[in-house]
C-alpha cells in the first residue's frame, strides 16, 4: 500500500505529531500541530494538503485530522521506529534521555531495514523488548510482504499446470479493460492449461472456461502463486 | 425504467437478444424465429444485424439479436452497438441469454444490463451441459437475487421454448429500478457529486444517469462523448478533471474497484444460488480431453493442415464440377434464347445483348454459388464445433508475426480456390482492423482463375520449366501478402495493436439447422450485394466490347480496343505495351481466366493456336512480368463485389482496386527492367 512511494523527513514528522495527538488528545487540530511544532499555521496546512493528496490524512473544512488506515500504519512505523532507537541509545549505550530522544528524532528517518532489526534483536536478547512490542509486529509485516513480492510473477513465464491468483494488470487502455471484462481482474484464480504447439499462445482456465491470449499479453498480468 | 418502451397494438411485442458469444444465442435466436429473418447491417457499421419473428399465441414477437459481447463496454463496435441499441431503448423486454455452465462470466454482462436499468428475463440456456457438469442452479434464488425473472433452456434440443415465450409475453410490461452496486464510500461520494453536476448541468438524456456517471468514473470513451454532446465540452472537462482529482488521491485505479465490486457481487450470487461440485471433483471434462490431442505439441499442427486440405479439397473438388453444371445450364439457356431471338426477327445485337450480355451476367454471378455454400458449410462445422478457435489458436504464433490474427489463416487459404469466398471468409474476425487488413490481402492468394493464364503462357514460352514458373507466382503472390500486410499495419492502423484474448469454448456438435440456417444467409448476402455489381460490370463491359455499333466483339475499334490503346503505354516499361495485352488485362476484371480467351479473341488466334502467337509476341521475360500483372492487379468484380459487401464501404473497395493495380505495375516493373538489366531480355 503506502510503502510504495516516498515521504520527506517534515511530512514524516507530521504523521508522528499528528498520531501522537489523537493518541493524547483525543484529535488533531492545526492549531495543536504548529503549537507542537513549533510551526506557523499556514505551512501546517499546507503540509496537511500534501498528506491529504495522497490519501494518508482526510480533513472536513476546518475540522480536525484524521489519519486514514495507509496514514495510521505509517505514522506507526515511524513512531516504534523512533522508541527502539531511543531504547536503543539510553538501555544499550547509556545516552540522557533528552539527547536520545532528539537523536532518535534524526535518525528514525534513514534507519535502514537491516539496522532496524538488529537493533531490535539486540534489544529482545537483553530483556528491554517484550513480545508484544510494535516492531516485532512490523517486522513481520514486512517480510510476508517481501515473501509476496518475491513470488510475483508474469503470467508468460509459468509452466503449464500451474495455478495462480492474478495480482495486477500492468497494461493499460483497450488491452487492460479486454482482460478485466474477460474475467482476469484482480483475484482471479488462474490455471495454465497448455500451450499452443508452435510455444505461443497459450490456454488458461479462468472462472470455469478457457481462454486463449498470447505471450505478450499475458506479460501483462502480474500473478502469485496459490 | 426510464426508457420510452416502443408503443404499438398490444398483441405486439418487440423482444432484443443480449449475451455473451457461445451462449447459444444464435441458436436460440434460429428457434424462436425458424426461416423468418432478415439479415442485414446495424446503420454505419460492418457489424450484422439479425433480425426476425416469433408468434406465441395472439402475440406477434419482433426479435432482434444484438451482437454477442463479454461487455458493454466502448471497444469494440460489437459492444458499442449492442449498447447504443440498448440505451436507445426502442425495445419492451431483453432476453439476457446465459450459458448455465458458466455463469460465472455470464453473469458480469447480465449485471451490466441490470446496472444500465435494461428490463430483462435472464435465459438460463445450455441447462443440459450445466447439468452434466453437476451444477445446479436454484433458479428461485437466483431470479430474487437478480430482480428478473428466470427461465431454463436447451435452444439447441427445443426444450423450453413454449415457456421462454409465454415469460416473455407476461414479462413485457416489466418495469424494475436499475440495479445498484455499492462502490465503497470514494466512488459513492463521486458519483453523488456527479449526479448533482448532471442536475446543474441539464444533463437531460434518457440514459440511466447512475450508470452514466459510473461509466465515466471508468474513463469509458462513449460515455464521454455523450456526456460533451449534451452539456458541451466545457462543462464535460469539469467533471472530467474532477474524476481525474479524485482518482489521484485514491489509492487505486477506480476502474480496478468498480470491476472487483462486480465480481465481488458476482460471487456472491453465484454462492447462495448455485451449487457445484467442488474443485477436482468435477465429472470429466470432454473438451479437455479433445484438446490434448488437437492441440498437442505433435499432432495439432497435422491435424490443422489435414482440416485445411479437407476444407479445400470439399469447397472445390465438390463444387467444380457444379459450377460447371451450372455453366452448361447458362450455355443452354444462351443458346435456346438466342434462337429464339433471332426466330423472333431479333437483331444479332439484341440477341447477343439477351444472351452473353444479360444471360451471361447472371451467369457469372451464380457460377460462384457451389463454393460459396460447400465453404459456409464447412466453416459453419467448424465454428460451432468449437474447432475454429482452436485452429487460430494453432496458427496464430504465424500469422501473429505478419501482424494478423490466427483467424486470418483460413480465408487465405480459402483465397487459393477463389479469392469470393476467401473475403467472405473474414467475416469469422471480430476486429475490424484484423478483418480489414485480412480483405485487402487476400486477393493476392493467387486463385484457380489465375492458373489458366500461367498455364498458357508458361506453356508458350517456358516449355521446360512450366512448373517452377507457375510455383514461383503463387510464392510470388504469398511474398507480397505478407509485405503488404507489414504496410498496412504500419500506415493504416498505427498503434493500433490487436490482441488475441479469446474465448476456447467446449467442444460441441454442431446442428444442421444452424450450419444450413448460416450458409443460406452467406449466399443470399453475396447474391443481394455483390451480386448486383458483378451483373451490372458484366453488362457494362459487354457494351464497351460491342460499341460502336457494329463493330466486331472486343476488336481494336471497340470502346475496349480503343481504352486498350489509350492505356497500352502505360504498360511498355513492363515489357507488354500493345493494346492486344492492355484489353486484356481490361477483360480480366471481369474474371482473370477471360484474359486467356480474350488474348485469343484480339490476336485471332483461338485458344488452341494461342501459344504459338504468344511465342512471336512476348518475349520469356515480358511474359514473366505479364504473368506477375494478372497475379497481383485489380482483383476481379466478384472479388470487388465481395469486398463491397463485406467492408459496407466504397472506400475500401477502391483503395484496394487501387493499390493492387500500382503494387502489380511496380513489381512488373521491377521484373522487366531488372531483368533487362541482368541481360535477361533475350
Amino acid at each position: 500500500m503506502g510503502e510504495t512511494f516516498v515521504l520527506s523527513e517534515s511530512m514524516e514528522d507530521y504523521l508522528e505529531t499528528i498520531l501522537n495527538l489523537i493518541k493524547q488528545n483525543g484529535s488533531a487540530r492545526v492549531t495543536d500541530i504548529a503549537r507542537t511544532m513549533e510551526v506557523a499555521a499556514s505551512s501546517v496546512n499546507e503540509s496537511i494538503n500534501r498528506l491529504s493528496a495522497r490519501g494518508l490524512v482526510e480533513q472536513e473544512k476546518y475540522g480536525p485530522i484524521k489519519l486514514t488506515a495507509a496514514g495510521r500504519e505509517w505514522a506507526e512505523r515511524i513512531d516504534c521506529t523512533h522508541q527502539i532507537i531511543y531504547l536503543f541509545l539510553e538501555k544499550i549505550l547509556g545516552i540522557d534521555p533528552e539527547t536520545a530522544d532528539r537523536d532518535a528524532c534524526a535518525i528514525e528517518h534513514d534507519l535502514s531495514q537491516k539496522s532496524f532489526k538488529a537493533m531490535v534483536d539486540f534489544l529482545l536478547a537483553n530483556g528491554h523488548l517484550t513480545e508484544q512490542s510494535c516492531a516485532l509486529a512490523i517486522l513481520a509485516k514486512k517480510e510476508e510482504a517481501d515473501g509476496m513480492a518475491a513470488k510475483e510473477v508474469m503470467l508468460n513465464d509459468l509452466a503449464v499446470g500451474s495455478t495462480v491468483e492474478v495480482v495486477k494488470l500492468t497494461s493499460k487502455g483497450a488491452l487492460k479493460r479486454k482482460l478485466m471484462d474477460m474475467g482476469l481482474n484482480r483475484g482471479a484464480k488462474i490455471e495454465v492449461k497448455g500451450k499452443a504447439p508452435m510455444g505461443d499462445p497459450i490456454e488458461v482456465k479462468v472462472r470455469g472456461y478457457s481462454l486463449s491470449l498470447r505471450k505478450k499479453e499475458a506479460e501483462e498480468i502480474m500473478v502469485r502463486e496459490v | 425504467m426510464a426508457l420510452n418502451k416502443t408503443s404499438r397494438k398490444e398483441t405486439e411485442v418487440k423482444i432484443a437478444l443480449a449475451g455473451n458469444p457461445n451462449s447459444g444465442k444464435t441458436t436460440l435466436f434460429n428457434e424462436l424465429t425458424g426461416s423468418r429473418q432478415h439479415v442485414g447491417n446495424w446503420p454505419g457499421v460492418t457489424v450484422e444485424k439479425k433480425t426476425g419473428h416469433a408468434f406465441y399465441k395472439e402475440y406477434a414477437l419482433e426479435v432482434i439479436d444484438l451482437p454477442g459481447t463479454y461487455s458493454l463496454g466502448a471497444y469494440s463496435e460489437d459492444e458499442v452497438v449492442a449498447r447504443d441499441f440498448l440505451t436507445a431503448g426502442q425495445y419492451d423486454l431483453v432476453l439476457d441469454i446465459i450459458n448455465s455452465a458458466n455463469l460465472e462470466r455470464n453473469l458480469y454482462f447480465t449485471i451490466q444490463l441490470l446496472e444500465m436499468g435494461v428490463d430483462l428475463v435472464a435465459v438460463l440456456n445450455m441447462a443440459d451441459e450445466a447439468e452434466k457438469k453437476g451444477i445446479k442452479i436454484n433458479k428461485h434464488k437466483l431470479s430474487q437475487m437478480l430482480g428478473a425473472p428466470v427461465v431454463e433452456t436447451v435452444a439447441s434440443k427445443g426444450r423450453g421454448i413454449e415457456n421462454l415465450l409465454a415469460e416473455t409475453i407476461k414479462n413485457r410490461d416489466l418495469t424494475e429500478p436499475a440495479l445498484e452496486i455499492n462502490y465503497g464510500a470514494e466512488i459513492e461520494d463521486l458519483i453523488t457529486e456527479i449526479a448533482k453536476l448532471f442536475m446543474e448541468y441539464d444533463f437531460t438524456n434518457q440514459v440511466n444517469h447512475r450508470w452514466a456517471a459510473v461509466k465515466l468514473i471508468e474513463h469509458d470513451p462513449e460515455a464521454v462523448k455523450l456526456l460533451e454532446r449534451e452539456v458541451g465540452s466545457s462543462k464535460a472537462k469539469k467533471i472530467k478533471s474532477l474524476i481525474a482529482e479524485r482518482e489521484l488521491k485514491a489509492k487505486d485505479d477506480f476502474d480496478n474497484i468498480i470491476i472487483d465490486k462486480k465480481y465481488e457481487l458476482i460471487n456472491k450470487i453465484i454462492t447462495e444460488s448455485v451449487k457445484a461440485p467442488a474443485a477436482g471433483q468435477e465429472p470429466e471434462n470432454m473438451s479437455d480431453k479433445i484438446d490434448a490431442v488437437v492441440t498437442n505439441k505433435y499432432l495439432g499442427i497435422p491435424i490443422f493442415l489435414v482440416v485445411m486440405w479437407a476444407i479445400f479439397k470439399f469447397t472445390f473438388t465438390l463444387g467444380d464440377p457444379l459450377i460447371g453444371y451450372i455453366e452448361t445450364l447458362f450455355e443452354v439457356i444462351g443458346g435456346w434464347a438466342g434462337g429464339l431471338l433471332t426466330g423472333l426477327g431479333a437483331s444479332p445485337l439484341v440477341a447477343s445483348f439477351i444472351t452473353d450480355g444479360i444471360i451471361g451476367g447472371v451467369g457469372s454471378v451464380l457460377v460462384f454459388i457451389p463454393n460459396i455454400f460447400l465453404l459456409f458449410l464447412a466453416i459453419g462445422i467448424l465454428e460451432d464445433s468449437g474447432y475454429m478457435s482452436r485452429a487460430a489458436y494453432i496458427m496464430d504464433k504465424v500469422m501473429s508475426k505478419l501482424g494478423l490474427h490466427g483467424k486470418s489463416f483460413i480465408p487465405m487459404v480459402i483465397g487459393f480456390g477463389c479469392n469470393v469466398p476467401g473475403i467472405m471468409a473474414t467475416r469469422t474476425l471480430e476486429n475490424k482492423r484484423d478483418r480489414i487488413i485480412s480483405i485487402l490481402i487476400n486477393p493476392l492468394m493467387s486463385c484457380s482463375a489465375r492458373l489458366p493464364v500461367y498455364v498458357v503462357f508458361a506453356g508458350a514460352l517456358f516449355p521446360n520449366h512450366g512448373s517452377t514458373v507457375v510455383f514461383s507466382l503463387y510464392l510470388l503472390g504469398i511474398i507480397m501478402a505478407v509485405v503488404m500486410s507489414g504496410v498496412f499495419n504500419k500506415l493504416l492502423f498505427k498503434g493500433e495493436r490487436s490482441h488475441f484474448v479469446m474465448e476456447l469454448p467446449p467442444y460441441r456438435f454442431p446442428t444442421a439447422k444452424g450450419v444450413f440456417i448460416h450458409m443460406w444467409e452467406k449466399t443470399g448476402a453475396f447474391l443481394k450485394k455483390a451480386g448486383t455489381i458483378i451483373f451490372s460490370v458484366v453488362v457494362l463491359i459487354w457494351v464497351l466490347a460491342n460499341l460502336p455499333l457494329g463493330v466486331e466483339y472486343a476488336s481494336a475499334n471497340s470502346f475496349i480496343g480503343h481504352f486498350g490503346r489509350f492505356v497500352a503505354p502505360i504498360f511498355k516499361p513492363l515489357g507488354f505495351g500493345s493494346w492486344q495485352a492492355a484489353s486484356s488485362l481490361v477483360f480480366g476484371i471481369l474474371a482473370k481466366e477471360v484474359v486467356v480467351g480474350t488474348l485469343g479473341v484480339v490476336y485471332a488466334a483461338g485458344e488452341t493456336g494461342l501459344r504459338t502467337v504468344l511465342a512471336t509476341q512476348f518475349t520469356p521475360l515480358a511474359a514473366y512480368s505479364f504473368m506477375a500483372m494478372v497475379l497481383l492487379y485489380t482483383p476481379c468484380i466478384a472479388s470487388l463485389g465481395a469486398i463491397k459487401s463485406e467492408t459496407q464501404s466504397w472506400k475500401w473497395t477502391l483503395v484496394t482496386a487501387g493499390y493492387l493495380f500500382v503494387l502489380a505495375w511496380v513489381v512488373a516493373f521491377i521484373i522487366y527492367q531488372g531483368g533487362m538489366l541482368l541481360g535477361l531480355g533475350a
